[in-house]
C-alpha cells in the first residue's frame, strides 16, 4: 500500500452493517472499527475500512473481511443519516451506481455524528479549495486510472469498488467495478452470538425495496409535497401564476387558477412528479438541477431539492432585504 | 434491438395519443376511440369502422405469440398488408398501420403512408417491419411522444435499459380485407384468416370475446380500441343531411299553407322531430369537440418538460412559507410507510 498524506485523510470509529442476503434488511456487523478517507489522485477518495482486532470474538469463523476498501469519484457519492434506523446509522450512496455501503458510527460522543457526516461528504465533492491534492503517482493511482479509462470506455461513470489484493477471494466476487448490478451491498450471511445484545442499541432497519434501477421507495416523493391541497393557495396568487405562465405549453389554458388545477390534478403531473422524484433520488439529473443554481446536494434526494430550493429562495429574499436596507441608507 | 434501427418510445395506449400520432403521419379524417363494449350496434353507431386493435399487457412472467391456439389459420395472402414486429416499442405504431395500409381504398393515408405502403407491399413480412422500424418519418411522429424526462438525465449517465423493467404490451389488428376478417399479430408469421363474413363487426366480436375466455381472469389487463372514420366529418354530413330534409318539408309546408291545406299537423311533427334530431347531432359535436380539447390538453402535458414547472411551483410554496412544512410532513409520510408501492413511469 502505498502512503498518502495523513493531513487530508479523515479518520472516524464506525462499524459495517451488511444487508441480509437478498432481504431489505440491513443489519449491523457486531465488529467495531474505522473508516479513513483518503485521497488518492484522480479525483478520487478512497475509503478503507478496518477492523479493530480486539474485537474479533474468539473461535467465531471470520466471515466477512477485516478490511474492505472502496474508491468514489469526486461527486458521485454522497453520505447521509439513515432516518428509518433509530441508531446512529449513515449511508454513503454512490449516484451512478446502486452502491450502498452502510455504516454505524461508534465515536463516544454521538453529538459529534453530524460533523463526521459533513466531512464525509467534503471528501466525498473533494472540495479542491480545502484539500489540496498533489498527485502521488502510486501504484494504486495507476490501477485508478484503468478502472476509470474502463468505465469511461463502457460509456458509464462509475464510483469503483474493488478491495485489497489479500481479501480478494473472501468478498465481493463480481463488483470490482460497480455497475448497475442493482441493489448489491456486500451480501454476506449475518453474523451471530452477540446480535441480539446489539440489536437493542442499533435496531436492524429495513431499506427500500430496491428496483432494478437501485431506487428507493422510502423517500420524500415530490407528489406528497406538491398535492393539489398545498398548491390550491399558491396558485390563487396571480403573481405565482404569472411566473408559471411561461413553464407551460401556450396551445393549452393556463392562465386562471382553475386552469392551473387541472394541471397539478393531471394524471400527467401525477406521472412526471414520480418520474422526477426517481430521477432525483437515483441522482441522475445532477446537471438539469445545477442549471437551476441549486447546490450540488440538491440533485441527491427529493428531499434534499426541495430544501435547497426553500435556501435558495430564502438567500434571494434576504439579499432583498439587504438591497432594501442599503437603498434606504 | 440494433442501433441502426433507432429507438422507439413506448407510447400509452390511448386514444387521444393515437388519435394524434395518426394526423402526425398525415392521414386524414380519421380518430381512434376506445371500446367499453364489443356488440355489433355499439360498433355500428361508429361507421365507418376500419378496423380494431386489442392490445394487452402481460401480468405474467414471459410474452408467448398465441398462447393458446384460437380459431383461424396463418395464411399467405399478398392481398393483405401484414409486417412482422420487429421491435417491440414500435408496436402502437404498428397496430395502427395494419389498419390503415389494409385500408387504404378508403381511407387518405397523405404522402408518407402512401410511400411507405408502395415500397413495402412487395417485401415479404419481416422485411416490411424491418422498413418500418426504419422509415425516418414515421419514427419522429412515433417519438414525438418521448417522456421528456428521457431528455433529463446527464448524458454520461448510464441509461436504464429499455424493456426490462417495462411491462409487457402487445396488440393484435383485426381488419376486414376483402369480405374475409384478419387477425394481424406481428409475433406470428403471417395473417390469421378468421374467415368469410359479410358482417365483419358481428364477428370481430365472436372472435375477441373467445380470445379473451382463453385467459384467467387477472392474467392479462387489455385495451381495445377501434380506428374509425372523422366523427366531427360524419355528424356534419348527417346535419348537412338533416338540413336538406328540413328545408324540402318547409317547401312542402309552404305550398300546403298556400293551398288552404288542412293537413299541416304531420308536416309540422315531421319538421319538428327534424329539428330535436339536428339539436342531437350538434349536442354530438359539441362532445367531440370537448374531447379533442381534452386531447390537445393531455397530449400537451404528455410532451411537457414538467421540471421548470415544478421548480416554479417549489419556489413559490417556499415563498409562503409553506415549503418546509410540506416537505417534513411527507419526511413524517415516507418514515411511516416503508412500503408504500411507487413505480416510475418511463
Amino acid at each position: 500500500m502505498a502512503t498518502h498524506r495523513q493531513e487530508n485523510a479523515l479518520t472516524f470509529k464506525a462499524g459495517r452493517m451488511y444487508r441480509d442476503g437478498e432481504t431489505n434488511w440491513v443489519r449491523p456487523d457486531l465488529r467495531k472499527g474505522e473508516c479513513q478517507m483518503t485521497f488518492i489522485g484522480s479525483g478520487a477518495v478512497r475509503l478503507r475500512w478496518t477492523q479493530d482486532q480486539s474485537t474479533v470474538a474468539s473461535g467465531e469463523e471470520p466471515t466477512r473481511p477485516a478490511q474492505e476498501e472502496f474508491v468514489f469519484f469526486s461527486g458521485d457519492a454522497v453520505a447521509e443519516k439513515v432516518t428509518q434506523s433509530e441508531g446512529r446509522v449513515y449511508v454513503i450512496k454512490s449516484k451512478s451506481t446502486s452502491t450502498r455501503l452502510f455504516f454505524w458510527l461508534q465515536s463516544s460522543d454521538a453529538d459529534m455524528d453530524y460533523q463526521i457526516e459533513d466531512a464525509i461528504n467534503a471528501h466525498l465533492l473533494d472540495d479542491a479549495d480545502r484539500i489540496t491534492d498533489d498527485s502521488e503517482d502510486d501504484e494504486d493511482d495507476e490501477e485508478l486510472r484503468e478502472a476509470l479509462a474502463l468505465s469511461r470506455q463502457t460509456g458509464e461513470q462509475l464510483a469503483v469498488v474493488r478491495e485489497t489484493p489479500d481479501l480478494r477471494a473472501s468478498m465481493l466476487p463480481t463488483a470490482q467495478v460497480g455497475g448497475n448490478r442493482g441493489g448489491n451491498d456486500v451480501v454476506v450471511p449475518p453474523s451471530n452470538g452477540g446480535m441480539d445484545q446489539l440489536r437493542q442499541i442499533l435496531s436492524s432497519f429495513q431499506v427500500p425495496e430496491i428496483t432494478r434501477g437501485g431506487k428507493s421507495r422510502l423517500a420524500v416523493q415530490l407528489g406528497d409535497v406538491l398535492t393539489p391541497e398545498h398548491l390550491a393557495p399558491v396558485l390563487a396568487d396571480p403573481e405565482v401564476r404569472r411566473a408559471l405562465l411561461p413553464t407551460l405549453p401556450e396551445n393549452i389554458p393556463r392562465s386562471s387558477a382553475r386552469d392551473l388545477e387541472n394541471i397539478v390534478r393531471s394524471p400527467q403531473f401525477q406521472q412526471a412528479l414520480a418520474a422526477l422524484s426517481y430521477l432525483l433520488e437515483d441522482g441522475q439529473i445532477a446537471a438539469v438541477v445545477s442549471q437551476l443554481g441549486l447546490d450540488p446536494q440538491a440533485s441527491t434526494s427529493v428531499a434534499a431539492f426541495l430544501e435547497a430550493v426553500g435556501r435558495q429562495v430564502a438567500k434571494e429574499k434576504s439579499k432583498d432585504e439587504d438591497d432594501d436596507a442599503t437603498m434606504q441608507e | 434491438m440494433s442501433n441502426e434501427n433507432g429507438n422507439w418510445c413506448l407510447i400509452e395506449s390511448d386514444p387521444g395519443v393515437f388519435t394524434e400520432l395518426i394526423h402526425n403521419m398525415g392521414v386524414r379524417d380519421v380518430q381512434v376511440e376506445e371500446l367499453y363494449s364489443l356488440d355489433s350496434d355499439t360498433l355500428r353507431s361508429m361507421e365507418p369502422v376500419f378496423g380494431l386493435i386489442f392490445l394487452f399487457k402481460w401480468q405474467g412472467a414471459a410474452l408467448q405469440s398465441g398462447a393458446k391456439q384460437n380459431a383461424g389459420q396463418v395464411v399467405d395472402n399478398n392481398d393483405v398488408f401484414f409486417a412482422q414486429q420487429i421491435i417491440q416499442n414500435a408496436c402502437a405504431t404498428q397496430a395502427i398501420l395494419s389498419i390503415l395500409l389494409n385500408r387504404e381504398s378508403e381511407i387518405e393515408l397523405g404522402e408518407t403512408l402512401t410511400n411507405f405502403r408502395s415500397f413495402a407491399s412487395d417485401l415479404p413480412p419481416d422485411m416490411r417491419g424491418l422498413a418500418l422500424t426504419n422509415c425516418d418519418q414515421i419514427r419522429e411522429v412515433h417519438n414525438s411522444f418521448v417522456r421528456p424526462e428521457s431528455f433529463l438525465t446527464d448524458p454520461d449517465e448510464p441509461k436504464r435499459p429499455a424493456g426490462e423493467d417495462d411491462d409487457l404490451y402487445h396488440f393484435i389488428s383485426y381488419v376486414p380485407v376483402n369480405g374475409r376478417l384478419y387477425e394481424l399479430d406481428g409475433l406470428r408469421r403471417g395473417p390469421v384468416d378468421h374467415g368469410k363474413s359479410a358482417d365483419w363487426l358481428e364477428r370481430v366480436g365472436e372472435v375477441i370475446q373467445q380470445r379473451m375466455g382463453e385467459y384467467k381472469e387477472g392474467e392479462i389487463r387489455f385495451n381495445l380500441m377501434a380506428v374509425i372514420g372523422d366523427r366531427r366529418k360524419k355528424l356534419t354530413e348527417q346535419i348537412s343531411g338533416v338540413d336538406r330534409d328540413i328545408s324540402v318539408l318547409m317547401a312542402e309546408l309552404e305550398k300546403l299553407r298556400l293551398e288552404d291545406s288542412k293537413d299541416l299537423g304531420d308536416v309540422e311533427s315531421r319538421i319538428a322531430g327534424l329539428n330535436s334530431e339536428r339539436a342531437e347531432l350538434e349536442h354530438l359535436v359539441d362532445l367531440e369537440n370537448g374531447k379533442f380539447a381534452r386531447y390537445q390538453f393531455d397530449n400537451a402535458l404528455r410532451k411537457l418538460n414538467f421540471i421548470p414547472f415544478v421548480y416554479q411551483l417549489a419556489r413559490a410554496m417556499a415563498e409562503k412559507g409553506v415549503l418546509e412544512p410540506a416537505v417534513d410532513k411527507a419526511k413524517e409520510k415516507a418514515r411511516n410507510q416503508p412500503r408504500r408501492q411507487q413505480r416510475p413511469a418511463m
